[in-house]
């Protein structure tokens, strides 16, 4: 067993993780960051290519930090925790500025000095910054430039799979070393966790391998409370075809018309003003139900037009896409894409302060991983505004509470059992091969958890999401090696999902109403009086119970309960 | 659908004593992508086949390969119904394809790869020239997939004397970066930059355009005064 103390723990290499690192060392602590996969090849951080919301000196005359809070609260139902918004539309823009600090470099207006601005859905105004179509991974570069500079020491390929506690704070975590097989005892006097969210919990995701929701469940476990889990958010066009590329994001609303397999231009019934420029869960319903009525195309999608373009518009303002449509032989000029909705984006995750505290003291959790500022729905570029916020926030408060306390013992006994699942797998000879389990956990939540619920549907699925549980105990592997086994670390992360797969569909159950990314269609409308609320869930011994509690409503309420 | 065939080079250090070549069958569609093969072999035929991959979609660089003695990223490359698959060329084989990064990613530590500078200005966001940062620009777009390492011949016969054009493109991201303030044509040197015999290679097997070779030549022009 390697042991290892510190005093910041950060769990996560994504930008989120990597915020948190970089702020946390600046307080004079030791800091650690432990991370799944390499640093910058692992993660959803590296993947997002849009922007980053945020109003600052650069802003186009008009906009201001209010509107950002009006336009986000909004999008979000009013299911977001409004403190927590303020908080992103009031320190969002300084953090835009200290990335190009660190070495960022945003693309700029013909002036050379100001934003270049992109507008997206949900914005009034454009306000959100980028570099050509790899924001995401300009961030990391500059965040990681400064994680080498100060010399932050990174353990990756480490998959954590424990956190460690004692009666009144969090202590430690445990994990298995990926490359040596070896478990991992990790000391710390404050935690950061930042594990992003859990996109292959969906047959069709736009979210890399890694995305299996460790974090929520790892919290959970630690005795902290998710929160809204029931708000995934799905992008309508994703890949269908090939399979490597399925859930990837395929098209963009703007450059399509969408078809069923009759040729009807299906979004007249559903949207006759709008079209396919409805709100991105309308036209995802859409697809959703044009295919399980039986108006698909051969994939299981519909299809997405662009031959009504001057030819060469659609190579010009999308050349990454392009290429990849003449790869899998679509000339968009005269073919059409087939398209079905995907998991792109979890609003829930763990319930935190405004500090991103959890409710176990020295616990922090950060970026996707946490809950409340979405609400019930994310507008575009506000999660990587997001990872900025709450990791400089948590940063600085986990560093300045670790400097204050001391390093708790933890029982090595603790770590042993965390990875013991590892060695059973390894050991087992017959059983259902891990891709096997997540294939079938993934397709079940497709077709009862995903776009459109019922309370038929969410019943189906916790039945056999029980059955699911169970199998996890009998998974087999057919590589028995310690070192670099995917397949390990795909049977390990099952666990992770089946804990998650249940929270979503409890608190999908429960909200017997339609809000933001959530849609029952037994209860189609939105019930402010009902459910301006959120759902939490704790674990308590084997259960997972599940609560009500208030949303903050500091600033501004809902106009007249219509959404 | 039609039949396809792929050979794979096969090795596991904790069993074989020898690489060896094993063929498969899989269902060839015309527009699928290597990885759907091996992702296809993976689930069906062998769940021993050790590959790396991440993001599906050429962002991570954990899933080059030799697709048919070219380096390529799997995610991005279409298959072909007769392929023969190998693991990147001047990289330790971990298993199968899967092979051992972090060699290289250690000797990037020593080039101080952040932004080297005095103090900000007060006024930001500051000006920036548009030219500079054209060339930052593209030199930034590098996913370290490290296809340009594997098929650059200096490497192969210099393997501690150059770096190779993946660091090479890493450090220059901070040499074009008007902000930056550090001489890095020190390291450039060090790193053996002037062993680079402008070949080419390297910019045919870049999945994101960036043709290293002209930028080691940009580089080189910037603190040796070559043309
Ligand atoms: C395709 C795509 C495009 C997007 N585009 C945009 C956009 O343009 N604008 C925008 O605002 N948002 C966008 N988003 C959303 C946004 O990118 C993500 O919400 C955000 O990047 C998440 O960052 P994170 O740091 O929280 O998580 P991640 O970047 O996913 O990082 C998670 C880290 O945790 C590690 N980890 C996970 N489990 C464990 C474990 N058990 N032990 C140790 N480490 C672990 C992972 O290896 C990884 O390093 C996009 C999302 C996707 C999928
Ligand atoms: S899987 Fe990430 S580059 Fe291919």
């Amino acid at each position: 067993m390697h042991h290892f103390a510190t005093d910041v723990l950060v769990i996560g290499g994504g930008g989120a993780g990597a915020m948190a690192a970089y702020e946390a060392s600046k307080h004079g602590v030791k800091v650690t960051m432990v991370l799944k996969g390499f640093p910058e090849r692992c993660g959803i951080t590296i993947m997002a290519p849009g922007a980053i919301a945020g109003v600052g000196s650069w802003h186009e005359p008009g906009d201001s930090r209010d509107l950002h809070f009006l336009d986000t609260v909004r999008g979000g139902s009013f299911l977001n925790e409004q403190r927590l918004v303020r908080i992103l539309v009031e320190e969002a823009p300084d953090l835009i500025l200290e990335l190009e600090r660190i070495g960022a470099l945003w693309q700029r207006k013909a002036d050379g000095e100001s934003y270049a601005l992109r507008i997206d859905g949900g914005h009034s105004y454009p306000r959100c910054t980028f570099l050509e179509d790899r924001t995401g991974r300009e961030m990391m570069r500059a965040l990681f430039g400064e994680v080498k500079k100060r010399n932050i020491n990174i353990l990756s390929n480490t998959m954590i799979l424990k956190l460690l506690k004692d009666e009144s704070r969090v202590t430690g975590a445990v994990g298995l070393n990926l490359e040596t097989g070896e478990t991992v005892l990790l000391r710390a006097k404050t935690v950061i966790l930042t594990c992003g969210g859990a996109g292959n919990l969906y047959l069709n995701t736009s979210n890399p391998t890694g995305a299996t929701g460790d974090g929520y469940a790892l919290a959970l476990d630690a005795g902290a409370e998710l929160m809204d889990m029931e708000f995934v958010q799905f992008y309508p066009l994703g890949f269908l075809f090939p399979n490597s590329l399925r859930g990837n994001l395929g098209a963009l609303l703007y450059y399509v018309h969408l078809f069923n397999n009759k040729g009807e231009r299906f979004m007249e019934k559903y949207d006759p003003e709008r079209l396919e420029l409805s709100t991105r869960d309308r036209v995802a319903r859409a697809i959703y139900t044009e295919v399980k009525e039986g108006r698909g195309g051969p994939h299981g999608g519909v299809f997405a037009d662009m031959t009504y373009h001057e030819p060469g518009f659609i190579a010009k303002m999308q050349p990454a896409l392009y290429e990849t449509y003449q790869k899998i032989g679509i000339t968009p000029e005269k073919d059409r894409l087939e398209v079905a909705p995907t998991c792109h984006f979890f609003m829930g995750g763990v319930r935190v302060d405004e500090n991103w505290q959890s409710s176990v003291p020295g616990l922090f959790v950060t970026g996707e991983n946490a809950a409340g500022v979405h609400g019930a729905n994310r507008l575009s570029q506000n999660a990587l505004a997001e990872l900025l916020v709450s990791g400089a926030r948590a940063g600085k408060a986990a560093a300045k509470l670790a400097a204050e306390i001391g390093q708790a013992p933890v029982d090595p006994r603790e770590a042993k059992t965390a990875t013991e699942l590892a060695g059973q797998m390894l050991s087992r000879e017959d059983g259902i091969r891990p891709v096997t389990l997540r294939n079938r956990l993934r397709r079940l939540m497709w077709e009862k958890v995903a776009v459109i619920r019922s309370e038929a549907s969410l019943r189906g699925a916790l039945v056999e999401l029980e059955v699911l549980k169970s199998q996890l105990e009998s998974q087999a592997l057919s590589l028995k090696s310690r070192h670099y086994n995917q397949e390990l670390v795909e049977g390990l992360e099952n666990y992770f999902l089946a804990t998650v797969a249940q929270c979503v569909t409890k608190a999908a159950l429960l909200r017997t109403e339609s809000r933001g990314a959530h849609y029952r269609e037994d209860y189609p409308a939105a019930d402010n009086k009902r459910w301006l609320k959120h759902l939490t869930i704790r674990q308590k011994a084997d259960d997972l119970t599940v609560q009500e509690i208030p949303v903050d409503l500091a600033e501004i309420k809902p106009e007249g309960g219509a959404l | 659908m039609q039949d396809g065939k792929v050979t794979i080079l096969r090795f596991n250090p904790e069993v074989d004593s020898q690489p060896h070549y094993e063929t498969y069958d899989f269902p060839f569609v015309q527009g699928m992508s290597v990885l759907d093969v091996v992702l296809y072999i993976y689930e069906n035929i062998d769940g021993t086949l050790s590959f790396s991959y991440c993001c599906r979609n050429s962002h991570c660089g954990l899933c080059g390969a030799k697709i048919n003695g070219k380096p390529g990223l799997m995610c991005r490359e279409s298959a072909a119904r007769e392929m023969v698959l190998e693991p990147l060329d001047n990289f330790t084989v971990i298993r199968d394809l899967m092979v051992d990064r972090q060699e290289y990613d250690k000797r990037k530590d020593s080039l101080r790869l952040f932004l080297e500078r005095g103090e900000v200005p007060a006024k930001q966001p500051e000006k920036v020239d548009t030219e500079d940062q054209e060339n930052f620009k593209v030199v930034s777009r590098c996913v370290e997939c490290y296809n340009c390492v594997s098929i650059c011949p200096v490497t192969r016969v210099k393997k501690h004397e150059f770096l190779g054009p993946a660091g090479l493109m890493q450090m220059a991201r901070h040499a074009f970066d008007p902000r930056d303030e550090l001489n890095r044509g020190v390291v450039a040197r060090s790193s053996g930059i002037l062993n680079c015999i402008n070949c080419g290679k390297c910019n045919q097997v870049c999945p994101h355009k960036i043709e290293p070779a002209k930028n080691i030549k940009l580089l080189r022009s910037k603190y040796f005064g070559e043309v």
